[in-house]
């Protein structure tokens, strides 16, 4: 059974490592993936950045990155973490994949919520005299905040998911709770504990993302 | 009048797309036409006629690949981006999908083109307030697109479109996603636009009732080519072009088909034919239909009578088709016949023993 007194003091550390982790993913690899999304959308034939070099590129980067489990991911950037952050354990170490695989997801979602963008709308902007680049930011981004309001929060269960990944090199965290406390040590009431605290920490993150995109829809 | 908009051999080729790749769409060929300032000027064919294109030459949201295209006294050929963009800004346009940002309110989709424009802040809200006002929907101002009905929701787009008071205003099939009672509204709204502000309106439409109550000049197109264009009744009630014959009675169904043709043979004994109901050309006074009936009373052996038709008014001028079952001798008939021919246009239908082929009847 859980022992609270030292399961309580860990419990509490985990937590705040996997929020930790998370929400610094998903603030850089959501401004990276927002910035990935934009450039893909405005490089696309016809478009105000139109460069068919450039989004190929893009899109080939993301079509091989994308299927690539985390797991072999984090050993693949291995050296490159290692570079930027100066060390590849830790939960700093395990941030630096999870923000790249957060921003290559993301900037597909955001291309695709961009691109989804009625075509109508965008013409009777054009048809005010607003210029290419104004209309991408008053009239597609705009119109397309609650999509992707939704996008995000599909994108926090991921990476609480990769967060539970990175326990592996000693990111911490509620997976790794879970791995060294429920499953090497036989203790399947702390594994369902982390599943609980996960669930929790989903849960709210979908209620505050439907809430935000509800009130952004105005119906 | 003068004109606000020239094309002088417009042409306007997309490239081909797909399968078509490297093969041109010509979507115009050659078009000549003026918009006549102050003018509400309909343009209809069928689809694919090039009639969006036509239109979205006008703002240039597309250029021309070949003729000059003249705009508000400026020719767009050369024209820079800029320069291009305030052209659009002094040109309104709606839609038939309305087109409205669902994520701004009401008043704020029609801030919006007064934003573009540089408008300062304090006479944005006054001139939001105005067109508001005008269009009749004040107390929707905070809604959001999604809760309006249709109507509403181009009464939005009519606002909208009228904020930075342009001298052309576009409609690409503005009521096409209406139902007519709220069709009717919005068409009041255009013509009251076009009498308060003597603002220029281009309509698309492929309903004829559109061109008959608001329109004052028509543009007839197919497949690219401009067929005919003048004053709405010249053009309706004498087409020059066979095409633009076709389109008319197609779209106004007050002729016969050949079905019926057949069916209200087997009905009447007699001699069918088709006349046109219109003010008499050149006369400039009253319907011919008083002449005809003078005629018919002419003949008493001939005993006629109205099997199919309609009579109603297109600019406020007598227009229509009566189908008549002459019967009596064959000589009389002939007569009158020949009489009719000289009063309005007038088609025979062929004997019953050959309706049903595909012979249309001879057109007088
Ligand atoms: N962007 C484009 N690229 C390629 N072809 C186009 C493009 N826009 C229009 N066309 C083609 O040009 C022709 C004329 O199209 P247009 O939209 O002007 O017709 P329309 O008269 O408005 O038809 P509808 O009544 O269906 O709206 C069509 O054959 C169409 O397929
Ligand atoms: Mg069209």
């Amino acid at each position: 059974m859980i022992d609270w007194a030292t399961m309580g003091p860990q419990l509490a550390t985990s937590i705040q490592q996997t929020l930790y982790m998370v929400i610094i993913t998903m603030i850089i690899g959501g401004i990276l993936g927002l910035l990935i999304g934009i450039l893909l959308y405005a490089t696309r034939p016809g478009n105000i950045l139109q460069n068919t070099v450039l989004f190929n590129v893009l899109n080939f980067v993301i079509n091989l990155v994308r299927p690539i489990p985390f797991i072999i991911f984090i050993s693949l950037v291995g050296p490159w973490t290692l570079e930027v952050i100066g060390t590849s354990i830790g939960t700093n170490a395990a941030i630096f994949p999870m923000t790249l695989m957060t921003a290559v997801v993301l900037g597909r979602i955001v291309e695709q919520n961009l691109v989804g963008v009625d075509p109508g709308v965008v013409e009777a902007a054009r048809a005010m005299g607003s210029s290419r680049t104004r209309v991408l930011f008053d009239v597609v981004l705009r119109e397309s905040i609650a999509p992707l309001i939704l996008g995000y929060t599909f994108i926090f269960i991921g990476v609480v998911d990769m967060s539970a990944v990175a326990g592996y090199i000693g990111g911490g965290g509620l997976g790794d709770l879970a791995i060294t406390y429920g499953y090497q040590q036989f203790n399947y009431a702390v594994t369902l504990l982390a599943v609980a605290v996960i669930v929790v920490i989903v849960q709210l993150a979908q209620l505050l993302g439907n809430f935000l995109a509800k009130r952004m829809l105005h119906r | 009048m003068t004109s606000i908009v020239s094309f002088r051999d417009v042409s306007k080729a997309y490239p081909g797309r797909g399968a078509a790749k490297g093969k041109p769409v010509h979507a115009l060929r050659d078009v000549t036409f003026d918009v006549q300032k102050g003018s509400i000027t309909g343009v209809i064919g069928y689809s694919g006629a090039g009639k969006s294109t036509l239109v979205r030459l006008i703002n240039a949201l597309e250029l021309p690949t070949g003729g000059t295209l003249t705009v508000n006294g400026r020719e767009l050929t050369g024209m820079g981006e800029k320069q291009l963009r305030g052209l659009r800004g002094g040109i309104g346009m709606i839609f038939q999908q309305f087109n409205l940002f669902n994520s701004r309110s009401v008043a704020k989709n029609v801030e919006y083109p007064l934003i573009v424009a540089g408008w300062p802040k304090e006479k944005r809200a006054a001139r939001v307030a105005e067109l508001l006002q005008f269009v009749g929907i004040s107390d929707k101002a905070r809604q959001f697109p999604s809760q309006l009905s249709g109507g509403q929701k181009q009464r939005v787009g009519i606002a909208r479109a009228l904020a930075t008071n342009p001298e052309i205003l576009l409609a690409d099939e503005a009521t096409s996603a209406l139902d007519p009672e709220t069709t009717t509204e919005v068409l009041a709204l255009l013509k009251r636009v076009n009498e308060e502000f003597g603002t220029t309106i281009v309509v698309i439409t492929h309903e004829m009732h559109v061109v008959r109550s608001i329109c004052d000049h028509v543009a007839v197109m197919e497949l690219g080519s401009l067929l005919e264009h003048g004053h709405v009744y010249d053009v309706f009630a004498f087409p020059k072009n066979p095409a633009t014959q076709k389109f008319i009675s197609s779209t106004i169904a007050d002729k016969p088909s050949p079905d019926t043709v057949a069916r209200l043979q087997q009905l009447h004994p007699g001699r069918l034919v088709s006349i046109t109901i219109s003010e008499a050309p050149g006369s400039g006074a009253g319907s011919n239909q008083r002449d005809i009936s003078s005629l018919l009373a002419s003949y008493p052996a001939v005993h006629d009578s109205v099997v199919y038709g309609s009579v109603t008014e297109i600019a406020q001028r007598p227009f229509g088709s009566l189908t008549y079952v002459l019967e009596g001798p064959d000589h009389d008939v002939d007569a009158v016949i020949k009489g009719l021919s000289q009063l309005t246009t007038v088609q025979q239908w062929p004997a019953a023993a050959v309706a049903g082929t595909d012979d249309e009847g001879a057109q007088r």
